[in-house]
């Protein structure tokens, strides 16, 4: 005579079993996250990139002849944000076969202070922005946006020599002196 | 005690334990490209670069003590606050009276970068 | 009595049954994990990257050590490109040379798509397919790949080019090489009195040591902004790079007395160098010929009126000459056309004008006449002289990668 119970056994072993696979699959299923595109930074990466290449390919001289000073350098020491707009725009937009692409930038440069309140401090002031940007200051702070720096070195500081970009620099100091430019880039 | 059909939950089981293993697998392939991208990002090369020339080309010989302090320092200050990096240019080291080693060093906390440019 | 010991009862197989249904309905549920990852488009973006820095930023390495991959003799010398690279050297990232351009998208006539690209700048186990394209302002736009699909990783990167220098020798440059009178005091009978002579040499000294070691501008602008590890970028490399020389006003060149009536041909073109400045025991430097190298004959460099003078000038005279009514002479030397020299020392080239003028109203005869002569002044040089030459420049350009 088969014990009766014995059967039974079988069965709830089957369900159990069949419920601890479905239990787990739905777990899997569930948490194995999608990732969207903006996740993966590699927008980021690319944008970054462009914005690199051509802040650096505005500050290479064009050619030896001449001073010899890169354009950046030129459109700074003139405080020249015209020019920048537009040259800066045209080499970030550049396509090969297509239109033209959509960045738009905004641009401070750092400099070490040499007089006033916040003489050996570093300061940062605005320079410019492209022409969609905001009115006031350019980075409204809704964007994404990715930062790039660029280095230069400047004749000198002194205001009434250049019309350089430098509010709080005092005359009179016409050294050679560094500088950074930053530029905030997002794509509109 | 008859436990001859301890099978089936075992089978369940060896299921379960294999679809998490093979969950947890997948899961790190989705993060691939994004690391790539990061590492890309978080390495330094334009700022290394960048300073680099900057200082090369204010360090050469012929150029004057005092702008070579002057944007020697300007660097290693904006860079500082600006970028969270340390900088420090030493002063340069004279090879059998033949050529100039520059002594460069960058660290940001993440990356250190040291190098000794030869000039001519 | 019934004797179920080789039979399976009712509730196993009830059992099993639920067990076979829930692990079908768990297998059919998994190729769901597989949806959100397909090995390959995940990385497509990174090799779109990293193939937009060897391009941009590497200048390629060839096995063969005295040869830049971009001057290998094809199709012989196809397989010593190691890895492919169109940065000028690798202090200059982002600036690109023409050559290494037009060498790279140069197919299939020297390199197959997809496999030679695929080994040499793609890598990587999988058979990716591309598209590569540069875009220079200016010049064109080159492109070697497949049609790009809808979905893709992608590079771009903003590059420079850098171009070749040129000379432009006009009116005011000849008349500092007229050979004038000189000697007017020797009274040893039958010497030569005037610049009046039916043969002039006229030299082009291309100075190799100047041009490679000193400083990129003449007169030296202020160094401070001369930047020491991009010298690749601005200076003229005589051995690689372009050198043409144009001279221009070529009928205003003869005296005013010929009145017109004047004859002017290139008899010969020498190529010569030297390698030493300072000759020994006295004597000056041994001057050696300059052989061209293997794959750059020296034929066709020279343009009269924009007009391509064929062949060789030694077999062709009759083709060279004849200036006397032309306006303007080029010649255009192509990289490695001097590639015989060596990077120390001067390069020379020499040009024998055969040139005579009619003289109406004193005799009635023809007579030699002045001409470029660099027999008594130093030759005419193609350095950094802002105001001579044309110095190498750069121009914009922006290179896309597309890898699917």
């Amino acid at each position: 005579m088969v014990n009766a119970e014995c059967g039974q056994l079988f069965t709830i072993e089957g369900i159990a079993a069949a419920l601890i696979m479905l239990a787990t699959v739905f777990i899997v299923v569930n948490t194995t996250s999608v990732y969207t595109p903006g996740d993966t930074h590699v927008n980021d990466m690319q944008l970054e990139v462009i914005g690199t290449d051509a802040l650096k390919m505005l500050n290479t001289p064009v050619s030896m002849s001449g001073d010899g000073k890169s354009p950046l350098v030129r459109m700074i020491e003139f405080n020249d944000a015209d020019a920048f707009n537009k040259s800066f725009s045209n080499i970030l937009n550049n396509r090969t076969g297509a239109d033209p692409d959509t960045i738009q930038f905004s641009a401070d440069i750092s400099y070490k202070s040499n007089c006033g309140a916040t003489k050996n401090g570093v300061n940062t002031t605005h320079f410019t922005h492209s022409e969609r940007a905001r009115p006031k200051g350019g980075l409204f702070g809704g964007e994404h946006a990715v930062h790039v720096s660029q280095w230069i070195i400047l004749d000198d500081y002194n205001t009434t020599t250049f019309k350089n970009v430098f509010p709080e620099q005092c005359g009179s100091n016409s050294a050679k002196r560094a500088a950074l430019v930053e530029v905030y880039l997002w794509r509109d | 005690m008859n436990d001859t059909a301890q099978w089936i939950v075992l089978m369940g089981f060896v299921v379960s334990f294999s679809l998490f293993f093979l969950a947890v697998i997948l899961n790190q392939s989705t993060v691939v490209g994004q690391t790539t991208a990061e590492a890309v990002s978080e390495f330094p090369k334009e700022d290394i670069r960048g300073v680099r020339t900057a200082l090369l080309q204010s360090n050469m010989y012929w150029a004057s003590v005092n702008d070579q302090t002057n944007i020697r320092l300007d660097i290693e200050n904006i860079s500082l606050t600006r970028q969270n990096a340390v900088i420090r240019i030493y002063a340069p080291i004279s090879v059998n009276d033949t050529y100039w080693l520059y002594p460069i060093h960058y660290n940001n906390g993440v990356t250190e970068y040291n190098e000794r440019w030869k000039f001519p | 009595m019934t004797d179920s010991n080789g039979n399976l009862s009712i509730d196993f197989l009830v059992g099993f049954t639920i067990f076979m249904i829930a692990f079908i309905w768990v297998a059919t549920l998994v190729p769901n994990l597989f949806l959100g990852v397909a090995s390959h488009d995940i990385d497509f973006d990174a090799v779109a990257y990293r193939t937009s820095v060897i391009l941009a930023e590497d200048p390629g390495t060839s096995a063969d050590e005295t040869t830049p991959w971009e001057f290998q003799q094809l199709p012989s010398g196809k397989n010593n490109t190691k890895r492919f690279g169109l940065a000028l050297s690798k202090d200059t990232p982002n600036i690109l040379s023409l050559e290494k351009i037009n060498r790279f998208f140069d197919s299939p006539a020297s390199y197959t798509y997809p496999d030679d690209y695929r080994q040499k700048v793609i890598f990587g186990d999988y058979p990716y397919r591309f598209n590569i394209s540069l875009n220079a302002t200016g010049i064109r736009t080159w492109s070697v790949g497949d049609v790009k699909p809808e979905n893709y990783g992608f590079a771009r990167r903003v590059v420079k080019i850098k171009r070749a220098s040129n000379a432009t020798f006009d009116l005011t440059d000849k008349t500092k090489f007229n050979l004038t009178n000189w000697d007017t005091k020797s009274t040893f009978p039958g010497q030569i009195l005037d610049g009046n002579v039916s043969f002039h040499k006229f030299t082009i000294e291309i100075n190799n040591t100047q041009l490679l070691n000193e400083n990129v501008t003449s007169p030296v602008t202020d160094p401070n902004v001369t930047l020491p590890n991009y010298r690749s970028a601005y200076q003229i490399n005589p051995r690689y790079d372009w050198i043409n020389i144009t001279m221009i006003d070529l009928d205003k060149y003869q005296p005013v007395w010929t009145a017109g009536n004047y004859d002017v041909n290139l008899t010969d073109i020498k190529f010569e160098y030297i390698t030493d400045f300072t000759g020994k025991d006295g004597k000056p430097p041994a001057r050696f010929d300059l052989a061209p190298a293997a794959s750059v004959p020296h034929t066709n460099f020279m343009y009269v009126d924009g007009e391509l003078q064929p062949g060789k000038f030694a077999d062709n005279v009759n083709n060279f000459t004849h200036l006397q009514n032309k306006q303007n002479v080029t010649f255009s030397f192509a990289p490695r056309f001097f590639y015989s020299a060596e990077d120390r020392g001067s390069i020379y080239v020499t040009l024998t004008f055969q040139t005579r003028g009619f003289t109406p109203e004193n005799s009635g005869e023809w007579k030699g006449m002045h001409y470029l002569n660099t027999t008594s002044v130093p030759p005419w040089r193609y350095n950094y002289n802002t105001t001579e030459v044309t110095q190498p420049y750069l121009t914009d350009g922006v290179l896309e990668v597309a890898v699917w």
